[in-house]
Formats: structure tokens, sequence, C-alpha cells
């Protein structure tokens, strides 16, 4: 998407013809929005495109909502098939937005998929999965590794199809919020980002571009191999231990998006998938120390 | 019944003219082929089918869309995205029924004790029954209908199994039960299902109610299981009085396909249906909304009514407008409050053994939404099992 | 007793996963219920064996201990479903 200058996405974005390939989903976008356009265009800039195709996967749509708010507190709202499912936002997170109603999207109708919300990195040929709830860290966890010789499958959205038990990749921007955003900058003073705005619920918020390893890749599948389950704990030295399975097992039945859709597959996707991995529990607060011990799992030495 | 309620106060009907600004009617015809011709689907081409798709996924049809395809053995000739989709969409669908069944099973568990003929109406009906009807269908609610003595006893029955009162808003719950005398919609505290009681139909507000004891009577059981469903007749009349709203076509091509379904299956399956149909309507009094409903599904769906037939009803219909009342209390039962998806029952370290999931007849969007970090209110689908 | 057929078991050092085929509910056993779990399911139903399936769990624990325990367990997986008494 690199070859396409901004007054040209724009130009596609109005008039609703730009199609933007993630993985192996197209999804046709369409927006009036110049900030949205300019977010794209940085976060994007490795993806491939198309225009007008004849068949897209999705078809969304950011835009100012139709109701009497128009007039006074300017909104975005984002829409899949014509209709909004969430209600509206702050006009200046329309492109955060945007990212937020594609991950929806995606987890509630792609059951082709068994559905995790973790984030999923490959490395030597297989996967970690990093399943961890709001706060623990897993975003800045996964944003490092990435930036560090680990390949992008995506920060949110694990993907395993369940007949061949194997990992499908995004390679979409990644969220990061309040104090990872600085944390990252410092990490990686040439990384790449979409604009940052604040929220009141959830602070400062923003996305970092994927690497262009990750974006070239990800058509690429791989074997899940190692599940961590990350916590941030500030001033801790680093700490690996072992997690019992029936303990995993429990935490993807009650997490994951479409466990209870795939009825008994998903209760085998789940089964397969803890049997198939070295499950682990990881404490940590600095990414050195992070980035040190998953070379030292991923290098099959770790028990 | 699904449409949205937008948080001015907007109600967005789904017509089929109205789901696409761009393609008007022509795409929803051309779904409506998709759906009655499956063998026809190989050849559709890319960009016809890309449209198909969006609007089958607006209307809540491609599930049935799916099963077609897949029924008439035409899936292999599908292009890889397409299929896709449509496998995705039999999945959910495939789960739905499954999950139907479970959820059936546990009602019946819960209300065995109590005696009383169990009716399932509705979708639920429709797939106890293993009705076409059925087939590609996302259920949402469980519907039944018991004899009116009996409301209270399955109440408590209901509750004692972990079924809670859905209204967190005190008028609704008033509304319900003193105006409509009807049980509030009740929600599983751990599955997060919810059950609507009934005792007739109709709420009792409409202007014109049919005998629950006819409709009792008439009732069915189904070998197997600890239901009955509504006589064929009465499956039809129920199917057409939920179908409009002050004479129009409400709830859209997702309901009128299901009538469709029924009247195909029935008048091929009952030696004397339109007749027996016919009669029923006007005993029951409701031959108006069968009217509407037999006018629309042919001159929609193109199904094969007798003309006898269709002159007769009309001509037993007393023309009126269906009450505001009476579909305002339809409605309400469609709002649904959210369902927060994490248990909320405690783990119990001591405990040896813990409950994990149910299956689930709405999608868990409080889930997705609630890990995606919004707080943002999800809009109000009444059926939030709708296939993006 | 337990329904053949019926559930699917996932098993691991620290408990054991169980899916209701017939009612769709995914359960989560700890070992020791595991282990009287899949003692019921091989048909073994007598109540001495299953005391004795429980006492490498609770190797401190007396006979009545151990009885009681299995009356608590009992209770638990019959509430989930997953067992029923046996009339005999």
């Amino acid at each position: 998407m690199g070859d396409l200058s901004l007054a040209e996405l724009q130009t596609l974005l109005r008039d609703g013809s730009f199609a933007l390939q993630t993985g192996t989903l197209l999804s046709r976008i369409s927006t009036q929005f110049a900030d949205v356009a300019r977010s794209l265009h940085v976060l994007y800039a490795h993806h491939p495109y198309q225009i007008a195709p004849d068949f897209a996967d999705f078809h969304v749509e950011v835009r100012q909502p139709r109701n009497i708010r128009r007039w006074f507190r300017r909104q975005a709202e984002f829409l899949i098939d014509g209709d909004p499912p969430f209600e509206p936002l702050p006009r200046n997170q329309a492109p955060a937005f945007l990212e937020w109603g594609l991950n929806w999207s995606i987890a509630a109708s792609c059951h082709q998929w068994f559905t995790i919300h973790a984030a999923s990195l490959e490395r030597n040929g297989f996967v970690v999965i990093l399943p961890a709830p709001p706060g623990s860290g897993k975003s800045t966890l996964c944003t490092a590794l990435a930036l560090r010789g680990w390949r992008l499958l995506s920060d949110e959205l694990t993907l395993i199809n369940p007949q061949s038990m194997t990992a499908s990749a995004l390679a979409r921007p990644i969220n990061l919020k309040n104090a990872s955003i600085d944390l990252i900058r410092e990490f990686e003073p040439a990384s790449v980002w979409g604009p940052e705005t604040y929220d009141t619920a959830k602070g400062r918020v923003t996305h970092l571009r994927p690497p262009i390893d990750s974006v070239e890749r990800m058509l690429e599948t791989a074997q899940p191999r190692w599940i961590v389950f990350p916590r941030y704990s500030p001033g801790s030295d680093p700490l690996l231990t072992p997690r019992a399975k029936a303990q995993t097992f429990i935490h993807f039945a009650e997490n994951a998006f479409n466990y209870s859709t795939l009825g008994e597959t998903g209760f085998d996707v789940v089964g397969s998938l803890v049997d198939q991995c070295d499950c682990y529990d990881f404490t940590y607060s600095r990414l050195d120390d992070a980035l040190e011990v998953f070379d030292w799992i991923s290098s099959g030495a770790a028990p | 019944m699904m449409h949205l309620k937008c948080s001015t106060g907007y109600r967005v009907a789904q017509r089929p003219e109205t789901m696409t600004r761009n393609t008007g009617t022509i795409a929803g015809q051309n779904l409506i082929n998709a759906i009655k011709f499956p063998e026809r689907l190989p050849g559709t081409s890319l960009r016809d089918w890309d449209s198909i798709l969006r609007l089958a996924k607006r209307a809540n049809l491609i599930g049935r869309l799916a099963e077609g395809a897949h029924y008439r053995g035409v899936m292999d000739e599908l292009p890889t995205q397409v299929r896709t989709h449509l496998e995705s969409a039999r999945v959910l669908t495939s789960h739905q029924r499954q999950a139907i069944a479970w959820e059936t099973r546990h009602i019946g568990q819960a209300l065995k004790s109590i005696g009383a003929p169990l009716i399932l109406l509705k979708g639920a009906a429709y797939a106890i029954a293993d009705l076409a009807a059925a087939h590609g269908r996302l259920f949402g609610d469980v519907d039944l209908l018991v004899p009116r003595a009996c409301l209270n006893q399955a109440e408590a029955a209901l509750m004692m199994h972990g079924w809670a009162s859905g209204h967190a808003d005190p008028y609704d719950e008033r509304y319900y039960r003193r105006w409509m005398h009807e049980l509030p919609p009740m929600a599983h505290r751990k599955r997060g299902t919810v059950i609507d009681v009934h005792h007739n139909i109709l709420p009792l507000t409409a202007r014109t109610l049919p005998s629950a004891d006819l409709l009792l009577n008439a009732s069915v059981p189904v070998p197997g299981t600890d239901f009955r469903v509504l006589s064929p007749s009465d499956m039809v009349i129920h199917s057409a009085t939920h179908l409009f709203h002050e004479g129009e076509l409400q709830n859209g091509l997702r309901d009128l396909f299901d009538l469709d379904a029924l009247l195909n299956e029935f008048s091929e399956r009952e030696s004397d249906f339109w007749h027996e149909l016919t009669d029923r309507a006007h005993t029951l009094g409701l031959a108006w909304p069968l009217h509407l409903a037999l006018r629309y599904s042919r001159a929609i769906l193109g199904t094969e009514v007798p003309p006898h037939v269709s002159a007769s009803v009309s001509k037993a219909a007393t023309p009126g407008r269906v009450s505001q009342r009476l579909l305002d209390g339809m409605y309400l039962r469609g709002l649904q409050p959210d369902h927060p998806l994490c248990s909320n029952y405690s783990t119990d370290v001591a405990r040896a053994a813990l409950y994990l999931r149910g299956h689930y007849l709405r999608m868990p969007v409080g889930l997705l939404v609630i890990h995606l970090g919004r707080k943002s209110i999800m809009r109000l689908f009444k059926n939030t099992s709708r296939s993006v | 007793m337990i329904e053949a057929g019926r559930f699917l078991v996932k098993q691991w050092l620290d408990g054991s996963a169980i899916f209701d085929r017939q009612l769709g509910d995914t359960h989560a056993l700890d070992p020791a219920a595991s282990a009287v779990f899949l003692a019921l399911e091989k048909g073994a139903g007598e109540r001495s064996a299953l005391i004795a399936t429980l006492s490498p769990f609770y190797p401190e624990a007396t006979q009545q201990d151990l009885a009681s325990r299995l009356d608590d367990l009992l209770e638990q997986l019959t509430t989930l479903g997953l067992v029923t008494a046996d009339t005999n």
C-alpha cells in the first residue's frame, strides 16, 4: 500500500472502493474521514490492497451517525454491512474505532477458526500464545517480541484452525495504551505509530504499525507450541513456572470467543491445544528479561 | 422478531427494499432466488455473491442460504471465499440447532415436575419437531406456552433451576405482570439463555384473543420429548400473527421464509391442510393476519397458495388494524437487556467440581465487547446471534 | 451411575475437563473428583471401591473422613448432572 499516495487513498475510501488484505481476509472500507485515511495510510503501509474487488469478506464503514447529536457533539460510528453494532464514540476516536470494529467483526463471524482473545507470535516455525486479561501487560510484551525477532500473527485475536490445529495470522496494527506507549517508544525509537487519542475510560490509546516481515509472511500458518500467561509486576525478577493443564483448559473454555459455538469441536480444540503446548505462567517487570526468557523458551531448551 | 432500537429512539424496520441503498430491490430478489433455488447457485458471479452475502447477513438469512446450498450439494462448486462464509454460517447454525436441543432438555428437566402440558412455540417448536422451517435458522429465546393456571408454578420451578427474571427495570417488570398478565422473560443465570413463558399466543390486551384452551387441546406431543407443539394450522396462524404490525410486513424476510417453509411442508404432509387452516383461522378469530401473511408470502416468496383458499380467507377476515398495544407488547419482549457473559457464580476454591460453560443461543457479544476494551453498550439486537 | 457415551473427557495430572453431550455443558474436576468420576464411568460403583479411589489423595484422612468427602463429592457431581443416584 506504500505506493498509494494519501490523496489517492482518500479518494478510494470516499467512494468505498478500497479493500485491505489482512491475512486471508479482505475488508472493504468506506469513509469520508481524513484522519481515518491518514491512520490507514501509516499503519497499513506494508499491506496488500485491492481496488473495487468483486468480492470482499467484510464491508465496513466509519462515518458520522445519523442522529440529532451530529449537530452538537461530533461523533463517529462503525458499520458492518450497513448495520451499526455499537453506540457511537467521540469523533476523534474514529481511527481506533475502525480497528476495534474489525476485531469484533472477525471474532463474531469467523467460525472457520477457533478464536481466542490472546496474542500470538511465531519463532522458528512455532507459535506462542499469550492470553491475558486487560492490564496484564500482554500488549507491551507482544509488541516487544514482535520488534525483536518474533513474527506477529495477532495482538488480540488468535485464530486456530480446528482441523489442522495451526494458527493463522492477521498481522494488523498493535493496540497500545498509556504507559506502554512511552515504554515502546523508548524501546524502539524507529517504531511507526498511528494517531494518539485520549479516552476517558481507557486513557491514551494508539496503534503501532506491525513489522514488515510479519505482513509479508501473513499467509504462513504455524503450530502452537507454547502458551504463556504473562503478568506484569513492577520491580519483579522474571519468573517462569509451569502451569497446570486443567487450569489452562478452564481459562480457554471460559474466555475464547466461540468456544460454545463450536460445540464439541470447541472442547476438542481446547483439549488438543492444551495437550500439544507447554503451558506457563510468567511474571516479569523488565522487557529485556522477558525477551531473554522467551528466547530460551523458543530455543527448545525449556522442559 | 428483529429490529434495532437506536439510542435516540428511532426504530429501523428491516424491509427488503430498504436494506441496501445502492442496489435496492434487485438485491433483495437475488437473495430470495438464492435461497429458493440453490441449484442455480453455481455460476453466480463473485460480484453477485458479494451483495447476496451482505444482504443475507443483514436479513438474518445467511444460515438458510448456507443450509440450502449444503443440502443441494452445491458447496463444492462455489468460489472458496464464498464457501468460507457459508460454512462459517453453518457452524453457527449447527451449533444453534444443537444448543436449542440442549436448552429444551434443561427446560424439560426443570418443568417436568409441574405436570402441565409444555407447548413450545416458534423456532424452538420448529427445531424440536424437526421441521424444514428450522433449517439454517438462528434461535434467540425459547418461547413456551402453558395453561394460565400453571404460570406461577412454572415460574417457581424455573427459578429453582437457575432462571431469574431478566428485567433490570422494575417498571418493565410491573408492566409485564400487571398489565400484560405475562411472566417477564427469564434468563438462566449461568447460560444466559432466555425463556419466555406464555399462556396464549397473543397478550391479553390483543384485540382478538384466540382461546388458549382451543390451542392447548389441539396441540400435539413430540415423541421422545417432554414437549408438545401447536397443531400445524395453529403453528401457521401463530407465525402469521407475529408477522404483522399495523398491517405492514414488519420483520420481513426471515419470518416470511419461516411461514413459507411451514406452508410448504404442511400442505404436502397433511391431507386436508388448507381447509383446516381456513376453518381454524375463522374459529380463532385470526383470519385477518392470516390473510395478510398468505398475501405477502405469495407476493414476495411465490408461495403456492391455492386461489380458492386466498379468496375464502380474505372473505372471512374482518378488516382492521392489529392493535398498537398488542404490538407494543411484542416489541417489549423483543428488547432484551445485555446478559453478562462472565459467569457470576462464585468459584469456591474448595469446590471439587466446577461448572464452566453452557451453550449459548445468543452470541456472546458482551464478552467480545468487554475483551476488546469497549464498555460501550452494544446496540440491541433481539437476536444477537446475528451472523455478521 | 453414568450414561455410556454421554461424556467427553480430557484428563491431566491436575484435573479433568468434561463435556456433556446431552446438555452442552462443560465442567472441570479436580484430581480427586476426576478419579471418582472415571471410576464410576468404568462401572465401579461400589462405595468401598470409590473410597479406595479417594484415599491416595488424602493420605492423612481416616475412613470416616474419606466417606464424608465421597458423599460431598457425589453430591456435587449429582448437582452438575454428571452422575445420577442408583436406585439399588
